[in-house]
């Protein structure tokens, strides 16, 4: 086949083809270009030789980035002689950039070395702080009669540290790992603050923050999960809260707001709908870090919802009955001046259900 | 889905390595260690080759930019489960191709779109054909026609880089139909902008690979 660089048979022909590419033609000059290329096999090659030049257009425009991102896991498991320490690590390669960024998780299947026994569990321990804060650490003497140790709540990348922002040169990462379930969102991701702002600011810990840019609408959502991988699933009576650290940037005189949600997403694509379980405002004020702690509770009567938000198509769905469905942790930013958050952590503090009176 | 082991045929006839075809894709062996690192780079190199080609192919199925990039993710992890360190880069664009048709079907099949990229099967069949021969055939080129193709669209006025970026970037900060809402322009005048600007680009291009070429 000729390659895409070959001339047009005439201009008349090249600028139909582009129509029909670029999704502007008319059903009768679709209709027109199809006939043609039934009839003249040269005028099917150009076309098939055209798309070719059209994706090359398309890829210029998209920088190619690759990433390989690297974690340690350790998971500590049970109390007393019956503790398990569980080691992993997990690899994933990332190709692009949003909205096409690949990722392509690591096959290799490096093992889980378990480690019983009380002083691997303390070693352990200290190790993990060093590495850092995505896995929650429950050590204590349980009296006899207690009960039941509630599940625990895990959120992956609270501190945002786990973004390899640092290495970028303006000290910005676009994705945000962990925090781009559902929706990832252009409009937010991890700096390096400290290297972003030229000194101007500083993370609440670590270097990185996540940040929503200013007017434009900017959101992350996490699956919530289990300290043993299950999701979280909404029931009457729970409670949680989730507290972190804000910063409204460059506006020191204006108080805004950030949504913080547990929402059920019952659909991506090619519908939105979502239904929020429980939700709240944090005020910021402009100048510094603030702390925040917002406290969910779900109804002990009735989780039946409303659709909240919703896009494309038929809008006329039911509300849905939340018990028993998995619920995520959105943050939503609406035309703010930029907000960055750190150090954020989510507590399980009534697991509801049964529990509930 | 075939079962393991057995092979399937893409539409030339050619095989395909085997292995299940479909979304139930087999449990990756276990790699030894280091292993995987090389085969990480072979397959983003691969994948890095054929990624031209490959948006072309599913654009002969697909109008929606949004579902090609979609499907072309999908593909690619596909392919990722099943790549092998003893494939060459023939074996790649088999499988790639291969589930590329079939994520992009799938997502007709689901969505069911008003209107499709080309009507006729026949012709769909023909083009998709004729741009996974191109991919064989001009792989060794498409980095550098890529990076030509960069080249020659930072030289370009700013107001033309915003137009092609409209265009074909999905992160731009305006649309098409914004730029002719913001110039005061009908979409006719900027998409005949547009074409002379790829006429530009395409003619910049030929003249840096040419120049560039061993």
């Amino acid at each position: 086949m000729t390659h895409p660089s070959g001339d047009p048979p005439n201009d008349e022909f090249r600028n139909l083809v582009d129509a029909v590419i670029d999704g502007h033609a008319s059903p009768e000059e679709k209709q027109r270009l199809e006939d043609r290329m039934r009839e003249d096999p040269v005028l099917l090659e150009y076309c098939a030789g055209r798309l070719v030049f059209h994706s090359e257009l398309a890829e210029s425009v998209r920088p190619v980035r690759i990433e390989l991102v690297q974690q340690r896991r350790i998971v500590i498991d049970g109390e007393g002689p019956d503790r398990q320490v569980l080691f992993g690590e997990t690899r994933e390669t990332r190709i692009g950039s949003r909205p096409s960024l690949i990722r392509i998780p690591d096959r290799e299947r490096l093992p889980w070395y378990r480690r019983g026994g009380f002083i691997a569990g303390w070693l352990a321990v200290g190790l993990a702080a060093a590495l850092g804060s995505w896995f929650v650490v429950r050590d204590r003497q349980a009296p006899v009669n207690a009960p039941a140790v509630l599940p625990q709540l895990i959120l992956r990348n609270g501190g945002f540290e786990l973004d390899p922002a640092s290495d970028d040169p303006e000290g910005r990462s676009d994705t945000i790992r962990d925090w781009d379930d559902f929706f990832p969102c252009p409009d937010t991701g991890a700096y390096d603050l400290e290297k972003y702002s030229k000194g101007k600011f500083k993370a609440r810990g670590g270097h990185n923050v996540a940040r929503f840019r200013s007017n434009k609408p900017g959101w992350i959502t996490q699956r919530l999960n289990l300290a043993d991988g299950s999701p979280l699933l909404a029931r009457k009576g729970m409670a949680v809260v989730v507290r972190g650290w804000a910063y409204l940037e460059d506006e020191p005189s204006q108080q805004k707001s950030i949504e913080i949600s547990l929402r059920h997403v019952a659909s991506t694509h090619p519908q939105m709908i979502q239904y929020v379980a429980d939700s709240g405002y944090v005020s910021l004020k402009g100048g510094s870090w603030q702390p925040f702690s917002i406290r969910f509770d779900l109804s002990p009567f009735s989780l039946k919802t409303e659709v909240k938000h919703k896009e494309w198509g038929d809008h006329t769905n039911a509300a849905l009955d939340l018990d028993g469905k998995a619920l995520s942790l959105s943050i939503d930013n609406f035309y703010n001046p930029a907000v960055f958050l750190d150090d954020l952590t989510a507590e399980l503090l009534d697991p509801g259900g049964a529990a509930a009176p | 889905m075939r079962p393991p082991g057995q092979s399937a045929s893409t539409a030339d006839g050619s095989y395909l390595p085997a292995g299940p075809v479909e979304d139930g894709v087999s449990e990756p062996r276990d790699l030894a260690i280091g292993e995987n690192a090389g085969l990480s780079r072979k397959f983003t190199a691969l994948y890095l080759e054929s990624r031209v080609s490959l948006r072309a192919y599913l654009h002969v199925f697909l109008r929606d930019e949004a579902a090609i990039d979609d499907c072309l993710q999908e593909t690619a992890v596909v392919v990722w489960q099943k790549v092998r360190p003893d494939w060459t880069a023939e074996d790649f664009r088999r499988v790639a191709f291969t589930c590329a048709r079939f994520k992009a079907l799938g997502w007709l099949k689901k969505n069911k779109p008003s209107t499709l990229m080309f009507s006729e099967p026949e012709i769909v069949a023909k083009l998709a054909e004729r741009v996974m021969v191109d991919a064989g055939s001009n792989a060794d080129r498409t980095e550098r026609r890529i990076t030509a193709l960069r080249h020659c669209i930072d030289r370009l006025a700013p107001e033309q880089r915003d137009i092609i970026h409209a265009r074909y970037d999905p992160m731009a900060d305006h649309s098409l139909a914004d730029l002719a809402d913001r110039k005061s322009r009908g979409m006719a005048s900027l998409y005949k902008q547009l074409e002379r600007l790829r006429t530009l680009l395409r003619e910049c291009v030929e003249r840096r690979t040419h120049h560039d070429s061993p």
